[in-house]
């Protein structure tokens, strides 16, 4: 028996060794790949140019691939909005490599799926740094996987743009951390005060959250700042992103008598507003979160009607700025675009604006370090209005008000209502 | 399917013959080539995927313990998982106690916290078991998640500060390659002794035949906790180490999906053998890396993969052949299957 | 007061679905003879086929839903009855539970492949409405699915006394070797039983989907979970003992929601059973030791 577990030992061992010299090939043959997307790449910029020179009379050469790496939750509970982050930036590479690329690069993208997983993203985010050929770096989706990544891109020194990820921490982060949403520290007292207590005038309020980072921090927030605005709070109550039947929070939360139940949750607001109008219960409902997501109103009807929310930006089929995104988007992903994929697009326009900042401004060479300091002083005048970052590589964008009226988005209270 | 087996078991005959023959040497080589791995790859990537295949091998070993070993469903691994990750990190953050001090402590209180599993586990079997530790995972999850002011809920506990070793600071994934790689090999050493001794083969006959071994007076009950203590203590362990190489946890890393994925690890790679769960975990991370532009055909193939394996050798790759996990029901019944084993 | 008995009766609707899964879960481990988890999927490929009906054919009505979800799920039955469960009668029981986890990991994620990972909003085919009786305030959805929870479960009862199907069904439920020495062909019937605990599955799964006007992938395994729990606390194959441990468990769930907060709505169920199988390892039911 002893030897027989030597023996056994002695298995493990060489078994590692090989799967070891197995991965390290695999590794090699990876980077085969990516010297083949590369060289497919280059025949693709080939024809730009020719594109270009015949337009714009050969002015510019080649002067190579600014490489963009997506990591973000492809599979799992979030993964249409990672997919959302994998189809935005597709869109916006082949738009700007289809108007001759960036001041004579053209852009390649390459995505990953990290599942939500801090693991997995970690993971990916290293591999790209690692990859002397990836520039910078789009995502992670949630907070948790974008603290672990800003210690990553860090050390490696690559600039990452989270284009939805907005926990409190990572503003300020890491010098090559950005992102393109604004913290809940900024949103959460906005709509409290605006919304809740200037716009509706309530008085007494009833707040259900998603018990996730996000939904903890917006609750911090929106609690002392609805309270100053001399709302009180009668009932707060927080639940998983399993949850499916509220039936029992919502008797809880009504048995307070609110004027307005406030929601705190983006991908399960439907179900919320169908399950708070199907328990027969007619108070105000505002939602915080999921902004001008279209899919609200198709999955809830005339239940959503009257429903009030704020946004930082309005996507929908009426909006013309947004329209040729909005098209594209659903045509390529299935599904409507939200405001995460926007961002998304958004990042890729800063990147654009950085590279043809920096190539003006006499960089002969377009490195990582070039991309994330010219990202500070980049600006897109986006179809949901300018997009910059701030001192501390986060963005304080401006919101509406807005409310849902015959099945339609309709603004309450335009950009700057309550300046 | 009859055929392919006994092609495998003749392939795994003639692998094992040359393990026999020069097994002293190919474990030194094995040893030094582990040793001297992180020279040879640099990449922070490939070597936290080094790290990965240790830790979850070590951690699928523990398993194996109570799984393999002494033949229960342990299916709770994450939450044992976690309350290791989070003693260390709550007594590396809170009272500045080093690493190494916490390795012992997460691995006593997994452990104490296994005892109390167990404590029904001596009268429970089989799917009630399995319940209870699957129910047991989950409780551990949602606490974490709530308790805010013992883990931090959901925004978790950062920070969690590397460990140092006279002066020198663990902080990229090859410097904790060499820590997985002595708690593997030290995992290997303990389990092989314990196996061997009076305890694993109490184990062992519990597996096989609990009646009959407990005609002969083999205390069941009393085995089964040990199986259960020693299995955890691992556990905690291993997830001592893993919160300072994360340097961030929240209870989203221990879901039952984690705990699936240590279980698939074991399964496949064999149960009831010290080589199996290693194997296991090569396999399924290198699969993992693979993969992973597979997106959600990943997880179909593990399943897909899982199948095959039961059906085909329900002990897994490098599991224990002469055993009920290979699955021969019991020697009575199906003599002519253990005989025909016997031949081979 | 009015909002405790609101609470009471959210409780019983969700606990009369909780209980139509316990019962195919027991109908499965009672006839085959297996624990499964795969539960959890099945109650979600219900819910998915009736979504999918309502699409397809254009009619909402809710017996197509019911049916619909039956039938596939029934057929999922048959599919998991010939991986799972037909090769291995004769090996050890962790080879079939564990052949299950791996089904419920492909279900799942081909669910997601196919169907997509977003949630669903189900389609509306009630038209709501409000009930007050005194004191207590109950939906039109919750009359119905309490009213198809027990009559199913009626159904069911009466197949198992009164006809030679169910009476088969139970012979092999007690006893496999007797029942064939009887010439009862055990394995069809075993199959039999499997599809009729899936269908049910599927039936609650749809049930689940108008109740809360949600469904996605992976919203099964925690059903599943309480499903198991649920059936566990009846001792694992008594019918009428796995309703009532479904009804406490949707009781205690919104009990316990009422005094704490939602975000533990799984422990409730989790520590009630683990009490309950320190007290009493049979659970509900008075004869010690269920078989798996």
């Amino acid at each position: 028996m002893k030897r027989y577990l030597w023996k056994r030992a002695a298995a493990v061992t060489t078994a590692m060794v090989m799967a070891f010299g197995l991965m390290a090939c695999g590794g090699d043959s990876e980077e085969k790949e990516n010297k083949a997307v590369k060289a497919t790449e280059g025949e693709t910029k080939g024809k730009d140019e020719t594109k270009k020179e015949t337009t714009a009379g050969g002015s510019s050469e080649s002067k190579g691939v600014i490489k963009i790496g997506v990591v973000g939750p492809i599979t799992g509970t979030n993964a249409e909005d990672g997919i959302g982050f994998q189809v935005a930036t597709e869109i916006a590479v082949d738009e700007i490599n289809a108007a001759g690329g960036v001041a004579g690069y053209t852009l390649a993208c390459e995505s990953n799926d990290s599942a939500s997983d801090a693991n997995q993203s970690a993971d990916i985010t290293r591999q790209y740094a690692e990859d002397e050929s990836f520039h910078v770096i789009i995502g992670d989706f949630t907070t948790t996987c974008c603290v672990v990544d800003a210690a990553i891109v860090d050390e490696y020194k690559i600039p990452m743009i989270t284009p939805t990820a907005s926990g409190t921490q990572l503003p300020g982060i890491s010098d090559y951390f950005f992102t393109m949403s604004h913290t809940q520290a900024y949103e959460a007292p906005w709509a409290a005060k605006n919304v809740t207590a200037t716009y509706l005038g309530a008085k007494r309020a009833a707040i259900m959250r998603l018990n996730t980072d996000w939904g903890n921090l917006v609750d911090e927030y929106m609690v002392p700042a609805l309270e100053e605005a001399g709302v009180e709070v009668v009932a707060d109550e927080a639940y998983l992103d399993t949850e499916t039947n509220y039936s029992s929070i919502i008797s809880k939360l009504n048995s307070a008598n609110p004027d307005v139940i406030i929601v705190v949750d983006q991908s399960n607001a439907s179900t919320i507003i169908n399950q708070i109008r199907g328990a027969g219960i007619e108070t105000q409902i505002q939602l915080f979160g999921p902004g001008a997501a279209v899919q609200i109103v198709d999955q809830t009807g005339e239940y959503s009607e009257g429903v009030i929310t704020d946004a930082a930006s309005l996507l929908t089929y009426d909006n013309e700025k947004a329209y040729d995104f909005m098209v594209k988007f659903k045509e390529k992903a299935g599904f409507d675009a939200a405001d995460h994929a926007m961002c998304t697009y958004n990042a890729i326009y800063m990147i654009k604006d950085a590279i043809e900042d920096a190539v003006a401004a006499g960089e002969t060479e377009v490195t990582r370090e070039v991309i994330r300091t010219y990202l500070e002083t980049a600006e897109f005048d986006s179809p949901i209005g300018l997009c910059k970052f701030n001192e501390l590589h986060g963005s304080d964008r401006d919101l509406v008000v807005l409310a849902i009226e015959d099945g339609k988005y309709v603004v309450k209270c335009d950009y700057g209502y309550f300046d | 399917m009859n055929h392919v087996g006994k092609k495998m078991a003749e392939l795994s005959m003639t692998v094992r013959e040359f393990y026999e023959k020069y097994k002293k040497i190919i474990l030194a080589a094995g040893v030094i080539l582990c040793i001297l791995l992180p020279f040879f790859i640099q990449s922070g990537y490939m070597n936290g995927i080094f790290c990965r295949i240790l830790f979850y091998g070590t951690m699928a070993g523990a398993l194996n313990v109570i799984n393999g070993y002494s033949g229960q469903m342990c299916l709770g691994v994450a939450g044992f998982f976690a309350i290791g990750s989070y003693t260390e990190a709550i007594l590396s953050t809170r009272f500045g106690l080093s690493m190494w001090a916490c390795i012992l402590l997460s691995g006593v209180i997994s452990m104490l916290f296994g005892v109390i599993l167990a404590l029904p586990a001596k009268r429970l079997s089989g799917i009630y078991l399995s319940i209870i530790t699957l129910g047991f995972s989950e409780v551990i999850r949602v606490v974490c998640l709530n308790w805010t002011g013992l883990t931090g809920g959901t925004s978790g506990i950062k920070d969690i500060p590397a460990p140092t070793l006279f002066g020198f600071v663990f902080s990229r994934p090859r410097h904790y390659f060499y820590i997985f790689l002595v708690l593997g090999i030290l995992f290997l050493i303990c389990t092989k002794r314990v196996v061997n001794s009076r305890i694993g083969r109490a184990w062992m006959s519990v597996r096989e035949d609990e009646l009959a071994a407990r005609s002969l007076g083999v205390e069941s009950g009393i085995y089964k906790i040990t199986a259960f203590m020693y299995g955890t203590f691992w556990i905690g362990v291993i997830g001592a180490v893993y919160a300072p190489y994360v340097s961030f946890i929240d209870s989203t890393l221990f879901s039952l999906d984690t705990g699936w994925n240590v279980l698939a690890m074991l399964i496949i790679g064999g149960q009831g053998t010290l080589a199996g769960p290693m194997v296991g975990s090569v396999v399924i991370n290198a699969l993992t890396e693979v993969l992973r532009s597979f997106g959600d055909w990943r997880m179909v193939i593990y399943a897909l993969l899982i199948l095959v394996v039961m059906w085909v050798r329900p002990q897994g790759i490098a599991g224990a052949s002469n055993s009920v996990l290979a699955g021969v029901k019991r020697k009575k019944e199906s003599g002519e299957k253990t005989g025909e084993e016997a031949e081979q | 007061m009015e909002y405790f008995i609101s609470q009471i009766v959210n409780g019983i609707c969700q606990g009369s679905i909780y209980a139509l899964m316990a019962i195919g879960y027991s109908v499965i481990v009672g006839v085959v003879g297996f624990a499964t988890f795969t539960h959890g999927e099945v109650i979600i490929m219900g819910a998915f086929a009736a979504y999918y009906a309502f699409q397809f054919i254009g009619s909402i009505h809710f017996a197509l839903g019911i049916v619909a979800a039956f039938a596939a799920s029934w057929l999922v039955g048959i599919f998991v009855y010939k991986i799972c469960y037909e090769h291995f009668f004769e090996a050890p029981r962790h080879i079939a539970l564990i052949c299950t986890i791996a089904i419920s990991i492909l279900l799942k994620n081909l669910m997601q492949i196919v169907f997509g990972a977003a949630r669903k909003p189900m389609i509306n085919i009630i038209k709501n409405k409000i009930y007050t009786f005194g004191m207590i305030q109950i939906t039109k959805v919750q009359i119905i699915i309490m009213l198809t929870v027990v009559l199913l479960s009626v159904l069911l009862l009466l197949v198992f006394k009164k006809t030679r199907w169910g009476v088969s069904l139970r012979a092999i439920s007690q006893d496999k070797s007797g029942a064939a020495i009887i010439g009862v062909n055990v394995k069809r019937n075993a199959l039999l039983g499997n599809c009729i605990g899936s269908g049910l599955a599927g039936v609650a799964g749809f049930l689940i989907a108008i109740s809360y006007a949600i469904l996605y992938p992976s919203m099964g395994s925690t059903f599943g979970m309480k499903a198991l729990t649920a059936s566990v606390l009846g001792g694992l194959t008594s019918i009428p003992l796995a309703a009532i441990g479904g009804l406490i468990i949707g009781l205690i769930e919104n009990i316990g929601i009422t005094f704490t907060s939602a975000t533990y709505r799984d422990i409730f169920a989790f520590a009630f059973l683990m009490i309950m199988l320190l007290i009493r390892p049979q659970g509900f039911a008075s004869k010690k030791g269920g078989r798996p």
